[in-house]
């Protein structure tokens, strides 16, 4: 972060105006002023950094070498660890009719990560009772990942001791988040379809976990299902009608691969909300109170 | 008469020692450029094929350059171009080096494998150019100058005997 941004927000935070707690992005922007996010919330600060300014961070995030971060680079990510997620934006050139991102970062944006504890215990013990699969939907930057990192971890922690096995993508599930004392298997970078089969194959879980589900991925949670191992997802969505309204999605739901669809709502400083339902036996859908 | 001789055994000496020593000098700034041509060439190679990141390609590289250890201990700490801004001056002799060199490991790690690889290239090519022009140049005045020391010595004494 260059030095006059994080004293911009060293000043707001020192003069009481937001929390530290509160944040959830900093955006820096080549040319423009950057910002903050808090709770949905957007602050505009002061400071304007340059192309250089944002050409060094990128370089710092990497460790110094751009180069050892090529491939999440061009997926527009980069994650320097302990489950920060930088977006990196750059221009894309055509090459042979082939997209190819620029080394330049136009806008990044840092998503600072919540931290929570038990947060999840609830959707835990109900997939105790009545294990299967679960969808867990929201908005971006509602928190999905956290809550799913969360509910790992109490899965496989002490009291209910499930072997997880997590297909982390992007990195961004485990990331040295999980405790030591977790019985979970981590797929670090790897393609999700890939990831389950992998995970099915070698790893015999108990559950497996998988971050910001495609349509294109509900094929491997069926297989998963069909094999007796329920998937734990996220996805994008904003309301249950429209998870609904998606072919893959709907089509999993009912064949039973995702047991639960959990609409997760949070506000920062308040516990999240969950509201769960299930298939009804006759095909319709319930509410279940957890 | 011994004395005339013994000064002027003193002065031819005295030249050819000078003489030596700045064959000597500009055949050690040949040696350090070559060495960090081969360090270039490492980066090349391990950021080309492996894309190793460059604090790993230092640590891999620090038992094999004579003389870069304080510049690759400091470059593992912070930054490669701030430790070349500080340490060029130990590394190589000449200012035309020392700037390439600075210049270099400034930009290390800023771009994609491609862009890397390229500059190591671009490099590479200028330090082996400035060698290249450094050994035409210690070789043709490297005999002058031993024949010059040599020939201004007997002057001496016979000019004093």
């Amino acid at each position: 972060m260059p030095i006059s941004v994080a004293d911009e927000i060293d000043t707001l935070i020192d003069g009481g105006s937001i929390r530290a707690a509160d944040i959830s992005e900093i955006r820096l922007r080549a040319g423009r002023r950057a910002s903050l996010s808090l709770d949905g919330v957007n602050i505009l600060l002061d400071t304007v950094c340059t192309a250089g300014e944002m050409a060094s961070v990128v370089k710092k995030l990497c460790g110094g070498s751009v180069y050892a971060y090529e491939g999440s680079l061009k997926e527009g990510y980069v994650s320097p660890g302990g489950g920060v997620r930088v977006a990196v934006n750059t221009a894309v050139r055509y090459t042979g009719g082939e997209a190819v991102r620029d080394a330049v970062p136009l806008s990044l944006v840092f998503r600072i990560p919540v931290h929570t504890e038990g947060q999840s215990f609830p959707l835990a013990r109900l997939l105790e009772r009545r294990p299967g699969g679960m969808l867990i939907f929201a908005p971006p930057a509602e928190g999905k990942t956290t809550i799913l990192r969360d509910l790992v971890i109490a899965l496989s922690g002490r009291r209910f001791c499930r072997r997880v096995a997590i297909v982390d993508t992007r990195g961004e599930i485990d990331d040295g988040l999980i405790p030591p004392f977790c019985l979970t298997d981590t797929i670090c970078g790897c393609a999700r379809e890939e990831g389950i089969e992998w995970a099915l194959r070698t790893l015999s879980p108990q559950v497996i976990a998988v971050d910001e589900l495609g349509n294109r991925d509900t094929y491997c949670v069926c297989r998963a299902a069909s094999m007796g191992v329920p998937v734990i997802a996220t996805a994008h969505g904003a309301e249950l009608e429209e998870m609904l309204g998606r072919r893959e999605i709907s089509e999993a739901f009912g064949a039973g691969a995702f047991r639960y669809l959990v609409r997760l709502t949070r506000r920062r400083g308040s516990m999240p909300e969950f509201e769960v339902v299930t298939k009804k036996s006759d095909g319709g859908i319930e509410r279940v109170d957890i | 008469m011994i004395f005339k001789l013994a000064g002027g055994a003193a002065v031819l000496i005295a030249a050819l020692i000078y003489a030596f020593e700045k064959n000597k000098a500009e055949l050690r700034r040949i040696k350090k450029c070559r060495a960090v041509i081969g360090f270039i060439g490492e980066c090349k190679l391990q950021i080309g094929c492996f894309s190793l990141p460059v604090r790993d390609i230092l640590d891999g590289y620090a038992d094999r350059w004579e003389g870069g250890a304080a510049f690759i201990a400091e470059a593992e700490k912070t930054d490669v171009g701030e430790a070349a801004r500080r340490h060029s001056r130990f590394l190589l002799d000449g200012a035309e080096e020392r700037e390439l060199f600075t210049a270099f490991a400034s930009e290390l790690g800023r771009g994609y494998k491609g862009a890397e690889t390229a500059r190591c290239d671009e490099y590479l090519e200028k330090f082996k150019k400035l060698t290249a022009d450094l050994e035409a140049d210690a070789a043709s005045k490297g005999r002058v100058r031993i024949a010059v020391s040599a020939c201004i010595s007997v002057m001496a004494v016979l000019f004093f005997a």
